[in-house]
């Protein structure tokens, strides 16, 4: 079991012949991950990692039958190449792509509103189900199967607490990384939902940071759902340096929300249990989950 | 990045704002031309810096001679000005914007910007503005009209008109101020700018709105369609926390001992976290990204050397992306070769490529201390600042 992706899924790659794309299509298929090709416009035709190359990614849907895409594509190109993959019907969107220009990400917010397309990313290491589907950038080997549903803003913090979690010996159903970027496709929100009807998921950790609101958000979601399963998270940046300001605007759109106190209180309240201290993610996933 | 007053006056001089005319001076000889070619009874100085509130903390001076005009920007230049929202040690003056004084009858607040909160582009106004909305409005919230808007399709008349009710302007002026609404839509579109702050927006002459106060923010993402934005990002290297920025890493300087390198923002924010709750102090924020490469984390490392404060070296990194822990074994290696690391240095590696890094730095006979977990990697560094 597990959310979004499984050892069927079939992946399409835009940005193929790049280095990054490259370099991270040939690692996800020696995981196992069911890469069947590859889009690069004005390559058509060709091949590479032995893989066919498409023009386009709706060209590459017909004739794979591919259901999810990953991009590794310049900053400046990507919010082609995602419209293109919306556009296109695939179902899941993986964009690992840094540096998107924001009001980029605000168009694509609204294209999706009307799709079928679920994104993750951008600015974000990827998805996996340990054992069968690893799409993106994580170091595939530190992660088992198991039961427990990771959702994480950060990177390298999520890496972490996955360690945590295999040393702990929790495997995990799904492992998503939904990006650090201020204007991401799913949320902690919408990963949430699917973790509840998973049957594959017992637990759920969350991993977050200081900014942004999606913290509060899921902290709403899960008191007014009455969660059905135990919900772990740690909030990073209690002690982050001061963002520099200039003028006023910021701080009144903000009106005391997006700091960790006010995050981890909400969280707390909606019953979930705060991690401590980073070093315990494996030790609070314990004792919430018997 | 931020830009300057003088600077978002000029980007934002296309979309029909009226500014009061003027124009910046970076030395005296300048600012005495630039007083003379605007004809006017008075001028304000303004010190042009990356921070708002320079009113109230002796950056902006009134003056009715252009000698005066000429002594206040001596005065102004090359001072520091600390206000709440530059930090402790103030901001360099590198430049004044010089513009004509203008009777002002009522100052009103307008800001169009990205809520960080519900990720949509929001206008913000306020009937009531100027140095002190901040406090004001935490008095009085009921004074503050927000209208949330799609990035391609401006809002239309009706749904302006009624933003702009709750500003208390006569027809005249209702009509200039959804046109302004109009022109901050369009601009932040075609300007990839995260916000844009009239502050105050000011009814001058009984009916006319202008600009007085911009402050603007740009999409660093947004650089690349942008050719102009290299030339303002050059002349704003003034803040010496965010300098080294654009090398590759995050780095901000704190006031601890423990210097830090890290690799991602997450597992850095969790690491300062951390050293806290064990009472230890950070000595700066530093983030490598998936993608550093090993001159890159040389870089990044000496950087966090050069600050005098700094007793112990901690570098924290699961291997990941495509900065693996190899790489980070080789830039620390690089940087010891330019300049010697005294101070004793923690490594506690994870992921990909450990074992290998682990071999580089033990073959290197430098003087490394290993951890294998962050809780491990606390002991050692306690143990050495007690030492």
């Amino acid at each position: 079991m597990g959310i979004l992706i499984d050892s069927r899924t079939r992946v399409l790659c835009q940005g193929i012949t790049g280095y990054r794309g490259s370099f991270f299509s040939h690692r996800a298929i020696e995981y196992g991950t069911r890469i069947v090709g590859g889009v690069v416009p004005g390559r058509g035709g060709q091949k590479h990692l032995n893989l066919p190359v498409f023009d386009t990614v709706e060209q590459a849907r017909e004739m794979t039958g591919a259901t999810a895409s990953v991009l590794f594509v310049p900053p400046h190109a990507a919010r082609d190449a995602m419209l293109e993959a919306i556009d296109a019907g695939i179902e899941l969107v993986v964009c690992i792509t840094e540096g998107i220009p924001i009001l980029d990400m605000l168009r694509i917010k609204e294209r999706l509103a009307g799709s079928q397309t679920r994104l993750i990313g951008p600015n974000c290491p990827g998805i996996i189900t340990p054992g069968q589907c690893n799409i993106g950038i994580m170091p595939a080997s530190i992660y088992q199967p198991g039961k427990i549903g990771v959702i994480s803003r950060s990177g390298t913090l999520f890496y972490e607490a996955v360690a945590q979690l295999c040393r702990e010996g929790f495997g995990q159903s799904t492992c998503i990384g939904i990006g650090a970027d201020v204007v991401p496709g799913m949320t902690f929100v919408d990963c949430l939902e699917l973790f509840r009807d998973d049957h594959g998921t017992e637990a759920v950790l969350l991993i977050g940071e200081i900014g942004g609101a999606a913290e509060e958000e899921a902290a709403q979601y899960l008191a007014a759902e009455a969660y059905p399963k135990p919900v772990i998270a740690y909030i990073a940046g209690r002690h982050a340096p001061p963002y520099r300001r200039m003028g006023h605007s910021s701080a009144i759109i903000a009106a005391g929300k997006g700091g960790t106190e006010n995050k981890i209180q909400a969280l707390r309240d909606a019953n979930v249990i705060v991690v401590e201290s980073p070093v315990e993610f494996g030790m609070t996933t314990r004792k919430a989950v018997r | 990045m931020f830009v300057q007053e003088y600077q978002a006056k000029r980007l934002l001089s296309r979309y029909g704002f009226s500014f009061p005319p003027g124009d910046v001076a970076f030395s005296t000889a300048e600012a005495s031309s630039v007083a003379e070619r605007i004809a006017a009874e008075a001028w304000v100085v303004k010190a042009q810096i990356l921070a708002g509130d320079r009113g109230r903390f002796g950056g902006i001076k009134m003056v009715s001679s252009v000698s005066a005009a000429v002594a206040e920007t001596q005065a102004l230049l090359g001072s520091i000005l600390v206000t709440p929202q530059t930090g402790e040690r103030g901001i360099k003056v590198d430049a004044v914007y010089i513009e004509r004084s203008v009777k002002i009858e009522r100052e009103l607040y307008l800001a169009i910007l990205l809520d960080r909160f519900q990720r949509k582009l929001v206008l913000l106004g306020s009937p009531l503005g100027g140095a002190g909305i901040e406090s004001v409005l935490a008095e009085q919230p009921d004074t503050l009209q927000r209208l949330s808007m799609s990035i391609d399709n401006a809002p239309d008349d009706d749904e302006l008109r009624r933003f702009a009710s709750g500003m208390d302007l006569n027809d005249a002026l209702l009509d200039q101020y959804v046109q302004i609404c109009r022109g901050l839509h369009q601009s932040v579109n075609e300007l990839d700018a995260l916000s844009i702050e009239l502050n105050p927006l000011a009814i001058v002459d009984g009916n006319r709105l202008a600009c007085l106060d911009v402050k603007m923010e740009i999409d660093d993402n947004a650089m690349f369609r942008h050719e102009d934005y290299a030339e303002i990002r050059a002349r704003n290297r003034f803040d010496d926390r965010k300098l080294r920025a654009q090398s590759g890493y995050n780095y901000i300087r704190l006031d601890g001992d423990i210097g830090l390198l890290v690799g991602g923002a997450g597992l850095a924010l969790a690491t300062m976290d951390l050293l806290k709750l064990h009472e230890m102090e950070p000595a700066n924020f530093l983030d490598l990204p998936p993608i550093a490469s090993r001159s890159d984390v040389a870089d990044a490392c000496q950087t966090v050397l050069e600050s005098p404060s700094v007793k112990a070296l901690f570098v924290n990194a699961v291997g990941g992306g495509l900065t693996h822990c190899d790489t980070i074994a080789e830039g620390l290696i690089t940087a010891h070769k330019k300049a010697r690391i005294t101070c004793p240095v923690v490594v506690r590696f994870a992921g990909t490529k450990r074992e290998h890094g682990l071999t580089l730095l033990r073959n290197s006979r430098m003087p490394f201390q290993f951890a294998d977990t962050m809780g491990e990697a606390i002991e050692i560094l306690l143990r050495n600042m007690r030492a």
